[in-house]
């Protein structure tokens, strides 16, 4: 296993805990996004938490990130807009406009 | 007037051709895939006399209407047995078109075993022996021809797996620097240029006047308004140049559609390590560059220099289908053997989709470990070599599954599949069912609106609305295609009617024409009737356009979701073309 990884697993249980099994909003960043994070680790995500409820609007206002910038959101795994209600326990992924292929 | 080239590779001859009615004014796609229609026997073994190899630059190829330098490849294809175009980038089309040259048509094979190569200026058509080069890679003989002809010529070539005539050979075009990044990758077409003992073709365009354009200042005025339509886009003004098309890893796995050992799951625990950001990361470590463009006149610039960790270039053109193929797909986590598999390709001329599902068909079989990267290393450079397994791999992913007895072959006509797992895009998945050319991402890219929401916003999940998106992004494809445009232009064009405009206007003002963007459509239309015919003709039939069975068993991680599309469905994508 990639030492990050079980380094974010080790900090990942110990926020488990502390929430007395309540599971935390587990975030990712993608590319431009990371900028806005400077020490943003890629491995980790970050984790946060939040009542249920919560838009992914008020998530991305509360990470400080440029909402405009936002344009495509995932909630595990799946596309949702930025006035989606989040539960507080999924896992979210936020990325700028992107394409290739 | 642009003229054809007719090469005669049996007597080593060649002649020039006005175009005929039915070529008049195509270019392209539209064009190598009408030459084959008409002039290809459907039946014909791929690697005989009777097939053709076409090359054909965009009708926009050539003027300074920013990314349509790109080449059409065309044949019927030694991999699939159908009908391939195969696109690329490199600088040999925009000089091809700056000589006149509408296409070039690689006709006959000769009775002996050497090789040729052809050289193309605007003081004629020369044939010379390629003895000198036989056996070699494409970078070195890129660079033997950079030195005896002059840097900066065009060049297509085939390495040791399109002399050897195997079915995942690609033809590679000499980009900007001189290497063999940028390929016709798909299809086997670089076994068709081996059958032909043509090892390569050098395009020399100096002296040669600017292409001639009807009305000079509408079309300076539409490729002004052009050139800003790409730039402004985010994806093709920023995403692209920023991090390459590798940006896709981390969507696409957190989509859930990334697919991973060999289509198991759709999301793969080490994607961070062989995404976009994380190469972008080590090429700015490793003194690489982290854009460039594949032609002169490309303002997209998703190419790249990713250099080894001492500092040393190692390859170029290093892009996500690649990375997913030799990477999720097989297990290897780590970007630089990635990178070394990708040069391996490049050199020997492989198509680097195809050789990642195939190593993935060869792991499923237990002849490599699973995320071995030393071990396909070792396997891949076995192509270079006599060594059997060299040409059960170089094959390509159906072969190898026959030769390994595995029934877990994720190809459409025996062409591997890309890197979108079609039970979690399904829109994508059914342009892998039905497109003429076999399993194929951009064909009919569903992943724009699925996944990333250009051109409107689709559900990749659900069997609602895939069906027109895929019909809808063939024909639309097909015609960017004939036009020399690098198919990136879609994001901008999907999302901005005006862009769609442009290219119509550019169109008229080089050629003095009155089309309109309908026209664009039934151009589509045209091409894709053109391949479904030669397909027909060559035995294909609905049970062809069938992805493998093990798509129907569940994609369990993440969204738990099958292949649920029936086959009247899937008849229907293209049914009435």
């Amino acid at each position: 296993m990639h030492a990050d990884k079980r380094g974010y697993l080790f900090a990942f249980i110990g926020v488990h805990r502390r929430l007395k099994l309540t599971m935390p909003l587990h975030i990712f960043l993608n590319a431009t996004l990371r900028h806005y994070l400077p020490g943003y680790n890629p491995y980790q995500g970050l984790s946060l938490e939040v009542p249920p409820g919560t838009s992914v609007a008020q998530v991305i206002g509360r990470l400080g990130l440029p909402p405009q910038e936002v344009t495509l959101i995932m909630v595990d795994g799946r596309r949702r807009e930025a006035d989606f209600p989040l539960q507080g326990q999924e896992r979210l992924g936020l990325f700028p406009p992107i394409g290739g292929g | 007037m642009a003229k054809i080239l007719r090469l005669d590779m049996a007597r080593r001859t060649f002649r020039w051709e006005e175009a005929k009615a039915d070529y008049a004014g195509l270019g392209g796609r539209a064009l190598t895939s009408r030459v084959i229609k008409h002039e290809v026997p459907a039946t014909c073994h791929p690697l005989s006399a009777a097939n053709k190899l076409v090359v054909a630059p965009g009708i926009l190829t050539g003027t300074s209407a920013a990314n349509s330098g790109r080449i059409s490849v065309g044949g019927k294809s030694p991999l699939t047995g159908g009908i391939k175009e195969s696109n690329s980038g490199g600088l040999l089309s925009q000089k091809l078109a700056r000589l006149g040259v509408q296409a070039i048509v690689v006709e006959g094979k000769p009775d002996t075993e050497e090789f040729s190569l052809v050289k193309i200026s605007k003081d004629g058509v020369e044939f010379f022996p390629a003895s000198e080069y036989e056996g070699l890679g494409n970078y070195r003989t890129m660079a033997r021809l950079w030195q005896r002809f002059g840097k900066g010529v065009g060049v297509m070539s085939i390495g040791q797996a399109g002399e050897k005539r195997l079915s995942a050979a690609s033809i590679h075009f000499a980009d900007p620097h001189g290497r063999p990044g940028r390929a016709a990758g798909r299809g086997g077409l670089g076994a068709l240029m081996g059958s032909k003992k043509l090892k390569a073709i050098v395009v020399d365009d100096r002296g040669a006047s600017p292409v001639a354009l009807a009305d000079p200042e509408k079309f300076k005025a539409a490729a002004r308004k052009w050139a800003k339509y790409l730039t402004e886009h985010p994806v093709s003004g920023q995403a692209l140049p920023t991090y390459g098309t590798a940006v896709l890893i981390n969507i696409v796995n957190e989509a859930g559609a990334l697919p991973t050992k060999n289509f198991r799951g759709g999301r793969f625990e080490f994607a961070e390590d062989i995404s976009g950001e994380r190469m972008v990361d080590l090429i700015k470590q490793r003194g690489g560059k982290t854009k460039e463009g594949c032609h002169p006149g490309c303002l997209i610039q998703c190419s790249q220099s990713y250099h080894d960790a001492k500092g040393k270039y190692l390859t170029s053109g290093f892009e996500y289908e690649t990375i997913w193929a030799l990477g999720a797909n097989t297990l290897i986590k780590h970007l630089d053997d990635i990178a070394r598999l990708d040069r391996l390709c490049d050199d020997f001329g492989l198509d680097t989709i195809e050789m990642g599902v195939t190593l993935g068909v060869m792991m499923e079989g237990g002849v490599i470990p699973w995320g071995d990267g030393p071990g396909a290393i070792k396997m891949l450079k076995k192509v270079g070599t006599n060594d059997p397994w060299g040409l059960i791999l170089g094959n390509g992913s159906a072969f190898a599954g026959q030769a390994l007895g595995v029934d877990r072959v994720p190809a459409v006509k025996r062409q591997g599949l890309p890197a979108y797992d079609p039970r979690a895009e399904k829109g994508v998945g059914l342009t892998y069912a039905t497109s003429p050319m076999g399993g194929d991402h951009t064909a009919g890219y569903g992943v724009a609106t699925n996944l990333l929401k250009c051109g409107g916003v689709g559900d990749p999940l659900k069997k609602e609305g895939n069906i027109e998106l895929s019909r809808n992004l063939q024909i639309a494809t097909a015609a960017i295609d004939s036009t020399g445009l690098c198919l990136f232009v879609a994001f901008p064009v999907l999302d901005n009617a005006d862009a769609l405009q442009c290219i119509v206007d550019m169109i008229n003002a080089r050629y003095g024409t009155k089309l309109t963007t309908a026209d664009v459509g039934e151009l589509g239309r045209q091409v894709l009737h053109d391949e479904l015919s030669f397909n027909h003709d060559a035995g294909f039939t609905k049970a062809h356009d069938r992805l493998p069975e093990f798509f129907k068993e569940n994609l369990k991680d993440p969204h738990n979701v099958t292949w649920d599309f029936t086959d009247a469905e899937i008849d229907s994508v293209l049914g009435d073309l």
